[in-house]
């Protein structure tokens, strides 16, 4: 379409707005926001709607932090999520290679700064959250709403009360786990941090941070994959390459890599991932792999320990 | 591009009652990097339809030669997850011209009514009323009338009204997509495009 005709089609979306205040905890990262949002409205909660981030906890996200809730918002459903434009913005889009070209900065500032929601502006549904009440999260079941807090215990009945849902059954017999169990020490094979959702920059830092002077557990096998080759120079250039193979990480070439596992990066038939990616379903990551979805930082935590662990442990050392 | 053209319907019922029905199930990934929109229905639900070993689950619903039909009947929430238009490609090959739930996900929908495939929407106490009534009788059929929005459960006589955008529905009847339409506005287009302030 965008080819023949310069256009994207779009019939006019509903209107979400999800206002996020508060000061997240340390160990908790945006994207533990966008995951605990999913799971209380569920993955098809946003169906039908464009969803607009606002509020004190989202506008003090870097802009990669940003992007990760941005991205994963089709998971609940969405079209997409917008978060206006502000002078983080405006300062990470100055630091950009296309930006120079652009011959009145200023008078183009201006122009995005209109770019947001009128104070008056109505919402066909809106929502709110509390950032002090999220912890660090984990998925335990097959699609990305299925998700839980770290230290938390598999409910026992579907989003809907229903404990004989035939796709909740199913969906953690595939995953090998049962209703009311808790995951935290529960051993994990593969450890990968990258994609869309989680392979920029910052999240390198964040893993490299916490694993720094540590080996990876010997049960387990680490990838990291940068989001791009930019990425993965920038991780060059700042020694962060040096990090993860002295712990004993794989870094293998930029791309999709393992969150959908079209090349060889895949996991194999029963084996545990926990995985920056987005998506956990079934045979996502390779026939018969078993995903469970978190944040660089719980990621990491993982790769270290050999099992699902808290990253706040790591974090307030 | 379509150029499928969708009138009346009369078919027995292909069940598959499970929700959150995502996309990765639908065709799996490593299908996707084919160069021909052909041959998608081979792989359509593949790791549900094979089991490791190579040889056919006769548990699943595509092995069990008691239900056929052109009329898939899903669960709640059918094609959420990845945009991959070769979900629709893969379950129009196999030979499926319409799909009924509840609920669908929104890009899974709107590939469909760009692929010739309609998604059918009934209240979910009339889709669990049909699943109950396969289940008892495979032959159940259906009757999906597009021009004048009628679906019916032919062996109840059960009818109701199925809503679809306008425009959509004139595409699917006539056999048209969007390219077809917005190239009919190309003059609005390229007008538009010259007034754009930005990156001046």
């Amino acid at each position: 379409m965008v080819l023949a005709t310069q256009c994207i089609l779009q019939p006019k979306p509903k209107k979400m707005r999800i206002t996020l205040n508060g000061k997240l905890h340390k160990g908790v990262t945006s994207k533990d926001i966008i995951m605990y949002i999913i799971s209380e409205i569920s993955a098809s909660g946003a169906t039908g709607y464009f969803v607009e981030y606002c509020g004190s906890a989202i506008s003090s996200l870097s802009m990669e932090g940003r992007m990760t809730i941005c991205n994963m918002s089709i998971e609940m459903g969405a079209r997409g999520g917008l978060i206006a434009p502000d002078e983080t913005t405006f300062e990470y889009l100055k630091k950009l290679p296309s930006i120079p070209e652009i011959k009145d900065i200023k008078s183009s500032i201006s122009e995005w700064k209109t770019l947001r929601s009128d104070s008056g502006a109505v919402f066909d549904k809106e929502l709110n959250f509390d950032a002090v009440s999220i912890k660090p999260m984990i998925t335990y079941g097959t699609n990305p709403g299925m998700g839980m807090t770290i230290d938390g215990s598999i409910p026992m009945s579907d989003v809907n009360g229903n404990e004989a849902s035939e796709s909740f059954i199913k969906s953690l017999d595939y995953m090998g786990f049962k209703p009311g169990m808790k995951l935290l020490g529960h051993p994990v094979d593969f450890v990968f941090i990258g994609s869309c959702t989680n392979g920029r920059i910052e999240d390198f830092r964040a893993f490299a941070e916490l694993i720094r002077g540590r080996k990876k557990a010997e049960n387990i096998t680490a990838l990291v994959v940068p989001g791009s080759k930019k990425v993965e120079e920038q991780m060059i250039a700042e020694g962060l390459i040096e990090v993860y193979k002295n712990a004993g990480f794989e870094v293998r070439q930029p791309g999709c890599s393992s969150c959908l596992a079209m090349n060889e990066d895949k996991i194999p038939q029963g084996k545990y991932a926990v995985s920056t990616s987005n998506r956990n379903f079934e045979g996502r990551q390779g026939p018969g792999s078993r995903t469970l979805l978190a944040s660089p930082l719980t990621a990491a935590a993982a790769a270290i320990t050999g099992k699902i662990t808290d990253p706040r442990e790591f974090v307030n050392e | 591009m379509s150029k499928v053209k969708f009138d009346i319907l009369e078919s027995a019922c292909v069940p598959l009652p499970f929700e959150n029905v995502d996309t990765d199930q639908i065709i799996p990934a490593r299908f996707l990097s084919a160069t021909s929109r052909q041959g998608f229905g081979d792989n359509l639900f593949r790791d549900w339809r094979y089991l490791k070993t190579g040889e056919k689950n006769k548990e699943f619903v595509l092995n069990n030669p008691v239900y056929h039909g052109k009329v898939l009947v899903a669960g709640k929430n059918f094609g959420s997850g990845s945009s991959r238009e070769h979900a629709v490609w893969a379950i129009f090959d196999y030979g499926f011209r319409a799909v009924v739930s509840s609920f669908f996900a929104d890009i899974f929908m709107n590939n469909a009514l760009n692929n010739g495939l309609l998604p059918i929407v009934i209240p979910d106490d009339l889709l669990k009323k049909l699943h109950g009534l396969i289940q008892q009788n495979p032959e159940t059929k259906v009757r999906i009338d597009l021009e004048k929005q009628i679906f019916t459960i032919l062996s109840s006589g059960e009818s109701v009204n199925f809503a679809i955008n306008p425009y959509k529905k004139e595409c699917m009847l006539k056999g048209l997509d969007d390219i077809d339409f917005l190239l009919s506005m190309k003059n609005e287009i390229t007008g538009y495009e010259k007034n754009q302030s930005l990156a001046k």
